[in-house]
C-alpha cells in the first residue's frame, strides 16, 4: 500500500458512511413492518420485500467499496461519457421502456427492472461539477451560464416527457448549486415570489366575492386588482427611496415584475381553469385544504395523516400499528414510508428520521466548504440538492404539505433503483473527499 | 448580482452563500419537525380518531334473493354462490418451497377439476409471474363442489397468505331447468332485469342491511358485533303457476314443430280457464350458431310483448260483435261468391278461391271454414252504416286494452278507438273482420278465448300465486277477472258452437282433421296471417296459430300456438300451430285425474280376495289406507300409535304393539321410516343397511335404554 493510498484510507468520511448505514437500517425495519405482519415474519425470507431490500443493502455496501476503491480521477475523465450514455438511456427510455401507472419510465429486463432516471441524478451532478470546475469556465460570461443551464436542462427535459414530475421537481434543486457558483440571488428571490404568487391564485381561485353591479365572481379578480393597486404604490415608494441615478432602471423593472406577475397569475388561473383534468385540479386543492367534494381525492394524504397522526409522541410500537399491519396507507414501502415511521415510532422515530437526515446533509455541505478542489465542492452541492429535494418533496406528501408526486425517501424507501442512485452519489462523494488532501485542482 | 459584487471579494461572497444555504437547510429541517410534532401531538387525537374511521364503517349487507318456484315448488330460479379463483404472484408470504415442490401436482389438479390441460394452468402462472399480476385470475364462475376440491389441492391448502390464492365469493343466479320458461322467469341483472325477477324484484330482493364493520388484514371485513343497524331482510320466495310436466312437453313440442318447419319463432301458452293461471309459457326463437346450424332458445317473450295482427283468430271478436249485434244469427247465410271479392279497391279472397269458393254459407260455417269473403260481409252487413257500434262492441269484450298481465312489457293491442282515427279508411272495417288493421298479442287473443269457455268472464293471466318465506305464505294473489261479462250468455253459446264446429272431426272445419280419435273435445280456430315488413304485407311469410280450450264441454285449459315465419312451405295454422296444442291437449288429458273417473266397484285383486301384505307401522296410515282401497280389517284394540300386521284369509289383522318407556322397542317388520322415526324418538341412534323391512337389531327390543347408544338394523 502506497503512502497515498493508506492517507486516502485514513480520510474516508465514516460519518457520512454511519450516517447512510444507519438510515439503510432503519429503512429496513420499517419496510419489514411495513410489508410483513408478525406472524408471518421470517426474517431471512429472500422473496419478501425485506428480504430483497436487505439484499439490495448487501449489494450497495459491495458497490459502495468498489466505488471508493476507484481513482477520483476516473469520475472526473469519464464524466462527460457518462452524461452522454445517460441521455441515450433516457431517450431509450421513452421509445422501448415499459409503462408503468402512466409514466414510462422504466426498462424491464423481466422481473428485473431499472430506472434510468435514477442514474441521471448523479451524472447531472457530475458533468456541472466537470464543466463549472474547469480552468476555462468562467461564470461571468453569458455562454458558461446558459451552457449549465443546459447541461441540466437536457436530462430534465427528457424526464419530463416520461413524465415523472417527482424527478424533475428534484432537477430543480440543482438551481442551488448553481446558486452557491454564483448565480445571482435574485433568482431564488423570483422563485420564491412565484411560488407564493401560485399559491396565492390557487387559493383565491376557488373563493367567491360579491362584486357591486357585478354579482359573484371569483375572488381571484380582487386578487389582481389589488396587486396593481398596492403594486403600482410599492413601485412609487421604491422609486422615491432608491437613489436618483438608478430611479429609472429601478422603475423599469418594477412595471416589468408587476405586469409578469399580473400575467402569471391570471395564465395559471385561466390555465387551471381550462387545461387541467378534474382529478389533477382536485389533487391540488386538496393540497390547499380546499374541500373537494371527491372523498376519494385526498384518500392518500388522509390515510398517511391519520397513520403519522396515530402515532403520537412515542407511536404504537414496531409492528404494531394497525394502519400498516392492513395496508392502508398505498405505496406505504416506498414513497410513504415515512407513514410507517410515524405510526409505530411516533414522534420520536420522525424527529430521528429528520434528523439524521437534516445532519446528513449538513454533513456533505461542511464537506463542500472543505474541499480545496472546485470540482468536489460543486459535485458536493449537487449530492446535498439532490437529497434535500428528495426529503422535502417526500416528507413534504406524506404531511400533505406537497402535492402527492411519486419520489422515494433517500436511503429509506424500498427499491433496488433508487438505492443503487444514491449509493453511487455518496460514495462518489465520499472518494472525492478522501482525496481532500492529495489533490489540487 | 453586477451591483456589490464588484466591490467584494469572492470568496467572501461564497461563504457567505454557505451561510444563507446553511440557514435555509435548518430551518427547512425545523419548520418540517414543528408540522410532524403538531400532527402528532396537539392533532394526535383527531388523526387517531380519524384513523379509526378507515378501520371501522358502516357496511352493506345484501340480503340473499328469493327463489322463483314452480306450481309444485321445483325451483326455476335460485341463487347459488360461484367463486372466481385470483392468484397473487406477489403476495408476501407465499411458501415458494412448497410451490416449486408441488408445482407439477398443481397444475394436473386444476386441470383435473377445472378441465382443460395442465400446461395451460403451468403457463399462466408463468404468465402472472411475469407481470408481477397481483389477481391473476386462474378460473371463473366456480362452483361450489369444485371450490371445495379446489381448497384441498396442494399448495392451495396453504390458505389465502402462505399460497396468494383468492377465492371471490359471489352469488349467481341459476336456472334449474335451462331454458324452460326462462324469459318468463327472467333474467336477473343489475339494471336491466327481465321477467317475473323484474316485476317481482322487490319481493325477491328483501331489505338491504347495515352493519358497522372493521377491517383486518388483506382489505376483507368482519362485523364488530352481532347487531345490525339495519337488519338484512331475505327476498321472499314467489311461488309461480308454472307446472314443470306442462311446461316441459310445451317447450318441447314447440321446439320439434320449429325445427321441422325451420320458424322464426313460437308460442305456446297454456292457461287454466277459470283462474287465468298460466301452467306453460314457452317463447323460442331461431338462433344460429358457430356452423350456422339453428337452434332454438328463450330470448324474447313474444307472447307478452309481441302485439300483431292476429289474422283468422280475431274472427271470433268480429262475428261475436256481430252477433251482439242481434242482427245476425249463427244460420243466417251470406253469399261469398266464387272465392273472390272486392272491397273498394281491395281484392279479398278464400283459401279455396282457385277451386270456386264457398258460395252461400251460413254465418257458423263462415267461422269453421274461416272465410275471409264471409267474415268481412257479415261484418259490413252489422255495421257499415254504423261502423263505431263494431268497434264499441270491440272494445266492451277487452280486445282494445292491454290486460295489466303483472310482467313488464305488455305489448299494447291496436284497434280503432274511433271511425275516422288516425288509418281508419273505407276498408278498415272489412280488413278488420278477418284480423287485419288491429293487434293483438298472444296473450290478449288467449284471454279472448278463455273468456268464452269461462262463460263470458274474462281473467287476466296470472304467473304467479303467492310469496313465501321459509315456505309459509306472506301474500296471497288471487285470480283476476278483468271483464266480468264480454258478451252475452248467447253469445257465449253460440261463440262455443262455432269453435266446436271448427274443431269437430269429420267436419268442414279448418281444425277437422286434427283431433280424431281424440277421447277429449276440442274447440277452437285456426289462423293464418300475413307478416308485415316495413308497413307492407310480405308474401310467402305467415303466422300460423292456433287458439283454442278443451274439454269442449267442460274447458279446463285454453291454450295458444304461434308459430312465425316458416320457410318449410306449409304456413297453414291447422298444420303448423295445432299439432302442438295437440301434443299438450294428449299429455294433459293422461295425466289429469280428473279427466278419468274411477270405477266404484272393488279392485281386482281385491275380489279374487288376494289381501295386500304390509309393514308395521303407524295405526292411523294404516287404517286410512286400508279404508281408501276397501281392504276388510279388524284391529284387536284401538289404542296406541303402533300397530302389527297379519294378513290373514279373510282380512287383516291389526295387534296394537306396546312400547315400554326407556326401553328400546321392538323395529322388526317396520319399514325404515317407522323405525328409524321410533328409535330416534326414543334416543338412540341408528345405523341401517339394506332396504326392505327391518329383519335384525342389534340390540334386543326390551333393552333399557341408555343414552348415546348406537343401534344397527339390517334390512331385507
Amino acid at each position: 500500500m502506497t503512502r497515498r493510498e493508506s492517507s486516502i484510507r485514513r480520510n474516508i468520511d465514516w460519518i457520512t458512511i454511519s450516517l447512510v448505514a444507519v438510515l439503510m437500517f432503519f429503512g429496513w425495519i420499517n419496510i419489514l413492518s411495513a410489508t410483513s405482519n408478525i406472524e408471518l415474519l421470517n426474517w431471512l425470507d429472500w422473496s419478501g420485500k425485506g428480504g430483497k431490500q436487505l439484499m439490495w443493502i448487501t449489494i450497495c455496501f459491495v458497490l459502495g467499496f468498489f466505488i471508493i476503491n476507484i481513482e477520483s480521477e476516473f469520475f472526473i475523465r469519464t464524466s462527460v461519457i457518462q452524461y452522454i450514455l445517460t441521455l441515450l438511456l433516457l431517450i431509450a427510455v421513452l421509445i422501448i421502456g415499459k409503462k408503468i401507472g402512466g409514466a414510462r419510465s422504466w426498462f424491464d429486463f423481466g422481473g428485473f427492472s431499472l430506472q434510468p432516471s435514477e442514474f441521471a441524478k448523479p451524472t447531472t451532478a457530475l458533468i456541472l461539477a466537470w464543466y463549472l470546475s474547469r480552468d476555462a469556465t468562467k461564470w461571468r460570461s453569458i455562454k458558461v451560464r446558459l451552457i449549465s443551464l443546459l447541461l441540466i436542462a437536457i436530462p430534465t427535459g427528457l424526464i419530463l416527457l416520461q413524465p415523472d414530475a417527482g424527478t424533475v421537481l428534484v432537477f430543480s434543486g440543482f438551481i442551488f448549486v448553481l446558486y452557491r457558483e454564483g448565480l445571482s440571488g435574485n433568482v431564488l428571490i423570483v422563485g420564491f415570489t412565484v411560488l407564493l404568487l401560485s399559491i396565492a391564485t390557487i387559493l383565491l381561485g376557488v373563493t367567491s366575492f360579491h362584486y357591486p353591479y357585478f354579482g359573484v365572481k371569483s375572488g381571484i379578480g380582487l386578487f389582481w386588482i389589488l396587486w396593481l393597486v398596492v403594486g403600482a404604490l410599492v413601485i412609487y415608494l421604491l422609486k422615491e427611496l432608491s437613489l436618483p441615478r438608478r430611479r429609472k432602471r429601478v422603475a423599469v423593472w418594477s412595471v416589468i415584475s408587476l405586469f409578469a406577475g399580473l400575467m402569471m397569475s391570471v395564465g395559471l388561473h385561466t390555465g387551471m381553469e381550462k387545461m387541467l383534468k378534474p382529478h389533477q385540479k382536485e389533487r391540488i386543492h386538496v393540497l390547499f385544504g380546499i374541500d373537494v367534494n371527491n372523498p376519494d381525492a385526498d384518500y392518500n394524504i388522509r390515510h398517511a395523516k391519520a397513520a403519522i397522526g396515530s402515532g403520537g409522541l412515542t407511536g404504537k410500537g414496531w409492528m404494531h400499528g394497525p394502519m400498516t399491519a392492513y395496508s392502508f396507507v398505498p405505496e406505504q414501502e416506498t414513497d410513504f414510508i415515512f407513514c410507517t415511521v410515524g405510526e409505530e415510532w411516533g414522534f420520536l422515530g420522525s424527529a430521528f428520521v429528520i434528523f439524521l437526515f437534516t445532519f446528513l446533509l449538513l454533513r456533505i455541505l461542511i464537506i463542500a466548504e472543505r474541499q480545496r478542489s472546485k470540482f468536489t465542492r460543486i459535485y458536493a452541492y449537487g449530492v446535498a440538492s439532490i437529497l434535500f429535494m428528495h426529503l422535502l418533496v417526500n416528507v413534504g406528501m406524506v404531511l400533505g404539505l406537497a402535492p402527492v408526486i411519486g419520489i422515494p425517501l433517500p436511503f429509506f424507501s424500498y427499491g433496488g433503483s433508487s438505492l443503487l442512485g444514491f449509493t453511487f452519489l455518496i460514495t462518489v462523494l465520499i472518494r472525492l473527499d478522501s482525496e481532500r488532501l492529495s489533490v489540487l485542482r | 448580482m453586477r451591483s456589490a459584487s464588484n466591490n467584494i471579494s469572492e470568496s467572501t461572497i461564497k461563504t457567505g452563500r454557505f451561510w444563507v444555504l446553511f440557514v435555509s437547510l435548518c430551518f427547512v429541517g425545523i419548520a418540517i419537525l414543528w408540522r410532524i410534532f403538531c400532527i402528532q401531538t396537539f392533532e394526535h387525537e383527531h388523526w387517531t380518531e380519524r384513523g379509526a374511521e378507515f378501520q371501522h364503517s358502516i357496511r352493506n349487507i345484501d340480503p340473499a334473493r328469493g327463489q322463483i318456484q314452480a306450481s309444485d315448488g321445483s325451483l326455476l330460479a335460485t341463487s347459488v354462490p360461484v367463486y372466481n379463483l385470483r392468484w397473487d404472484s406477489k403476495c408476501e408470504a407465499i411458501k415458494w418451497s412448497v410451490y416449486n415442490e408441488k408445482f407439477d401436482s398443481l397444475c394436473s389438479g386444476f386441470a383435473k377439476i377445472l378441465g382443460g390441460d395442465s400446461e395451460e394452468f403451468s403457463r399462466l402462472f408463468e404468465e402472472a409471474k411475469a407481470k408481477g399480476s397481483r389477481a391473476a385470475l386462474f378460473a371463473k364462475n366456480i362452483p361450489f363442489t369444485k371450490y371445495k376440491s379446489l381448497k384441498s389441492l396442494p399448495f392451495v391448502r396453504e390458505g389465502r397468505y402462505k399460497s396468494g390464492f383468492v377465492f371471490e365469493r359471489k352469488e349467481v343466479r341459476k336456472k334449474p331447468f335451462g331454458q324452460l320458461a326462462k324469459r318468463t322467469i327472467g333474467i336477473d341483472r343489475e339494471n336491466s332485469r327481465v321477467g317475473i325477477e323484474l316485476a317481482w324484484n322487490k319481493e325477491l330482493g328483501g331489505v338491504e342491511g347495515k352493519q358497522m364493520q372493521k377491517r383486518i388484514s388483506g382489505g376483507t371485513w368482519l362485523p364488530v358485533t352481532d347487531e345490525f343497524i339495519i337488519e338484512p331482510q331475505e327476498g321472499l320466495d314467489v311461488v309461480t303457476t308454472i307446472d314443470m310436466h306442462l311446461q316441459d312437453v310445451a317447450s318441447s313440442a314447440l321446439r320439434t314443430q320449429l325445427f321441422k318447419h325451420d320458424a322464426e319463432w313460437g308460442v305456446v301458452v297454456l292457461m287454466e280457464v277459470k283462474t287465468g293461471y298460466v301452467r306453460a309459457i314457452s317463447n323460442l326463437k331461431r338462433l344460429e350458431d358457430s356452423k350456422g346450424l339453428p337452434y332454438y332458445n328463450e330470448s324474447y317473450n313474444h307472447a307478452l310483448g309481441t302485439a300483431v295482427e292476429p289474422g283468422s283468430t280475431f274472427k271470433l271478436a268480429s262475428l261475436m260483435a256481430c252477433l251482439e249485434s242481434g242482427k245476425m244469427g249463427l244460420n243466417d247465410v251470406v253469399d261469398t261468391k266464387n272465392g273472390e271479392y272486392s272491397f273498394h279497391d281491395r281484392r279479398m279472397r278464400d283459401s279455396n278461391w282457385k277451386d270456386g269458393g264457398h258460395g252461400k254459407i251460413s254465418l257458423r260455417e263462415c267461422f269453421e271454414m274461416s272465410s275471409n269473403i264471409g267474415s268481412a260481409l257479415s261484418v259490413k252487413q252489422c255495421f257499415s252504416l254504423e261502423p263505431q257500434e263494431f268497434l264499441d262492441k270491440l272494445k266492451r269484450m277487452g280486445v282494445t286494452e292491454p290486460l295489466g298481465v303483472n310482467l313488464v312489457g305488455e305489448g299494447i293491442p291496436q284497434v280503432y278507438s274511433s271511425v275516422g282515427e288516425g288509418d281508419w279508411s273505407g276498408i278498415s272495417l272489412t280488413q278488420m273482420a278477418i284480423g287485419y288493421e288491429v293487434t293483438q298479442t298472444p296473450l290478449q287473443t288467449l284471454a279472448l278465448y278463455g273468456a268464452i269457455a269461462n262463460n263470458g268472464k274474462m281473467m287476466r293471466p296470472t304467473f304467479v300465486t303467492e310469496t313465501q318465506r321459509k315456505g309459509v305464505t306472506v301474500e296471497k294473489f288471487e285470480p283476476v277477472v278483468v271483464k266480468n261479462n264480454i258478451c252475452s250468455s248467447s253469445t257465449v253459446r253460440d261463440c262455443k258452437i262455432m269453435l266446436e264446429s271448427a274443431c269437430a272431426p269429420g267436419g268442414n272445419g279448418t281444425a277437422s282433421n286434427i283431433f280424431i280419435n281424440k277421447p277429449y273435445t276440442v274447440a277452437g280456430k285456426t289462423g293464418t296471417s300475413k307478416i308485415t315488413e316495413n308497413g307492407g304485407y310480405v308474401s310467402g311469410r305467415y303466422r300460423a296459430s292456433f287458439t283454442g280450450y278443451f274439454p269442449a264441454d267442460d274447458p279446463e285449459f285454453v291454450c295458444i300456438v304461434v308459430i312465425a315465419d316458416t320457410k318449410s312451405g306449409s304456413y297453414y295454422g291447422s298444420t303448423i300451430a295445432a299439432p302442438v296444442f295437440m301434443d299438450l291437449a294428449d299429455l294433459i288429458y293422461a295425466t289429469d285425474p280428473s279427466f278419468h273417473t274411477i270405477r266404484d266397484e272393488p279392485l281386482l285383486a281385491l275380489k279374487e280376495r288376494h289381501l295386500p301384505t304390509s309393514k308395521n307401522g303407524a295405526r292411523e296410515e294404516l287404517v286410512g289406507l286400508y279404508e281408501i282401497l276397501g281392504v276388510p280389517f279388524v284391529q284387536t284394540n284401538e289404542e296406541g300409535d303402533w300397530v302389527r300386521v297379519t294378513t290373514e284369509s279373510d282380512n287383516i289383522k291389526l295387534t296394537t304393539r306396546i312400547f315400554e318407556d326407556k326401553a328400546v322397542p321392538d323395529v322388526r317388520g317396520m319399514g325404515l321410516r317407522d323405525a328409524l322415526y321410533l328409535l330416534e324418538n326414543s334416543g338412540v341412534k341408528v345405523r341401517y343397511e339394506g332396504n326392505g323391512t327391518v329383519r335384525t337389531q342389534s340390540i334386543p327390543a326390551g333393552t333399557p335404554l341408555t343414552p348415546e347408544s348406537t343401534i344397527r338394523i339390517e334390512l331385507s
